[in-house]
């Protein structure tokens, strides 16, 4: 089949060549694209974490603590806050990946408030879990945190079991956490 | 990551996590390929093998060498290459060893580069932070989660030629409006609890 | 091709959803609030369009053998470009969007329109289209979301920050809505009624053009 327009066939070597030229030029964008942005990117991280972790237990300072929860543990960290109890992170399997959340534990070991920090559920329904009433539920509650169909107390987001026993999970395993270092 | 945990992922991915009909990943090919139940498992069986070569090339990749050297932002255009090569190689492939199942596929063979269900499933692998046989079982179970809906797909669709459509939805509505119905079956899945 | 059938083409009869039937995964998983909507609509177009412009820059340097890799790797790098940004500067539609932006890269509707536009026409042409494409993608979008939320939800206009908290402007009672429209049922359903209304009013369209062609 000849082409009409060519002189002749391009050998291997032009072709590998503009491929790797065309791939250079995208790899160097992307790198001063990704230096400029990753400060903020940082930044956005930070911000969210500080506001997620005022959200459940507000103090003036917070200060991680080392906590190994074992292997496969959903406890990503442990912070001090102030004098007033810890706030810890978890990320227990939702529907379609992990849901961190943040939980505030008191000092007496009752949750003083839960905040959704990313998650990828699905919109409208896991998605909910981010909803006040729903966080709302976990305020007060200590030990083993469950949802009704468990036998526990917290009712489960409608069309969303898989989201709600997530966060009741992670609640349960932040519990334990702040317990083991009190 | 014991065994439960992967039978977990695994039955997720075919599934309560249908990549396509809960996650709605690979629906170009899905609509395009289902109208004869042998090319839609042929189609199948060939997104199970990029799907999970897909996912072991990419974790060592991302692991080894982006990672480790902050070059995290190359993901996508590292992960799209490699499959667009594996797509490529395939294709080499099959015509010299399979040149009927060739000819049936046709240009839906090139398109499972665009198959949003192989790129989704590396990716997916990394912002689950799976490790590599979680990865790899991840990726083959999602193939195989797609191959099970295309396969029913177009099961119903051969039967459906036979039957009467109002004008309007002739051809591609109606297809969509059977895949919907199969998507809300598959909904029955989602109380699945594994132990 | 003039200018104003770009346009039409782009919107209507050539729209990249309802008649070329491209870019439907994204159509269908991420209509459920406005917020995506616009935003994925947008990204895509931005993409779509820069995207255009670079592959018909480069289209008389690029081997025939390798376009294909090429254009993906073009494509790719816009991609990324926007899915850094809007990590920096729009976090909350980065999350809402999650996995669906650096998905753009397989968005049928971009590398088919490189292969098929981009690659044999010029710059500033190339550029309309994108342009033209992505605001039809974006209004099949849009109405999507609409039709999608407002059944599902009961609300309007959710998921902008500013609007309600994200909540939308609520309109039907918080107990009406058929939860199944934000379901991958609803976006299958919704996206064959309105590809079917295209279908049935472009039709006696088609049959009155093709009467003219076959009478001049």
């Amino acid at each position: 089949m000849t082409q009409t327009g060519k002189k002749s066939e391009p050998g291997m070597a032009r072709l590998i060549i503009v491929l790797v030229v065309i791939s250079a030029i995208v790899a160097l964008g992307l790198g001063l694209i990704d230096m400029i942005t990753a400060p903020q990117i940082a930044l956005n991280e930070e911000k969210e974490r500080q506001e997620a972790m005022e959200a459940v237990l507000p103090a003036d300072s917070y200060e991680q603590v080392p906590y190994d929860g074992g292997e496969g543990s959903i406890v990503n960290s442990v912070y001090r806050a102030g004098d007033d109890g810890w706030v810890v992170q978890v990320s227990p399997n939702g529907f379609s990946g992990a849901v961190v959340t943040m939980v505030g534990v008191t000092n007496e070991g009752t949750v003083s408030g839960v905040s959704i920090v990313s998650h990828a559920e699905t919109s409208g329904l896991g998605a909910n879990a981010t909803k006040a009433s729903f966080r709302d539920q976990l305020i007060g509650k200590s030990g083993v945190v469950t949802v009704k169909k468990d036998g526990g107390e917290i009712d489960a987001l409608t069309g969303a079991t898989i989201t709600s026993r997530a966060v009741a999970s992670g609640v349960t395993a932040a519990l334990e956490a702040a317990a083991s270092l009190s | 990551m014991s065994f439960t945990s992967l039978l977990a992922i695994a039955l997720g991915a075919v599934l309560a996590n249908n990549f396509v009909f809960a996650q709605f990943l690979g629906i170009c090919p899905f609509m395009g390929v289902s109208r004869r139940v042998e090319t839609a498992s042929g189609m199948g069986m060939a997104v199970i093998f990029v799907m999970g070569v897909a996912s072991a090339v990419c974790w060592p990749i991302n692991h080894f060498i982006l990672e480790p050297n902050n070059l995290g932002f190359m993901q996508t255009v590292a992960y799209i290459l490699i499959i667009a090569g594996l797509v490529q190689f395939i294709e080499m492939f099959l015509q010299k060893s399979m040149p009927s199942l060739y000819e049936a596929l046709g240009i839906y063979l090139p398109l499972i580069t665009t198959n949003c269900a192989v790129l989704g499933v590396v990716l997916q692998n990394t912002t689950s932070s799976y490790n590599f046989i979680e990865s790899v079982v991840y990726g083959v179970t999602g193939g195989i989660g797609f191959l099970l809906a295309i396969v029913l797909f177009a099961s119903v669709r051969e039967r459906q030629e036979f039957s009467e459509c109002p004008k309007a939805f002739e051809g591609f509505p109606i297809a969509l409006v059977t895949a919907g119905l199969i998507a809300l079956a598959f909904m029955g899945f989602s109380g699945l609890k594994i132990w | 091709m003039g200018i104003k059938k770009q346009f039409t083409d782009g919107l209507i009869h050539q729209n990249p959803v309802t008649v070329q039937l491209l870019g439907m995964c994204s159509v269908l998983a991420i209509t459920t609030t406005l917020f995506n909507g616009i935003g994925m609509g947008l990204s895509v177009l931005i993409i779509l369009t820069l995207a255009n412009i670079v592959i018909s820059l480069i289209r008389k340097v690029v081997p025939g053998k390798i376009r294909i890799a090429c254009y993906i790797v073009v494509i790719a790098g816009f991609v990324t470009i926007v899915d850094l940004a809007l990590k920096a500067y729009l976090p909350a539609l980065s999350k809402s969007l999650g996995l669906f932006i650096p998905l753009i890269v397989v968005n049928c509707i971009i590398l088919g329109r490189a292969e098929s536009f981009a690659s044999k026409n010029g710059v500033v042409r190339s550029a309309l289209d994108g342009i033209f494409q992505g605001l039809g993608y974006t209004i099949i979008l849009v109405v999507m979301c609409i039709i999608r939320e407002f059944l599902g939800n009961g609300t309007i206009a959710g998921g902008f920050s500013f609007i309600n908290d994200g909540d939308g402007i609520r309109i039907l009672p918080e107990s009406w809505p058929a939860l199944g429209m934000i379901l991958p049922v609803g976006g299958f359903l919704t996206l064959a009624v309105i590809i079917a209304a295209m279908q049935h009013f472009l039709r006696p369209k088609k049959k009155a053009a093709e009467k003219e062609e076959v009478a001049e």
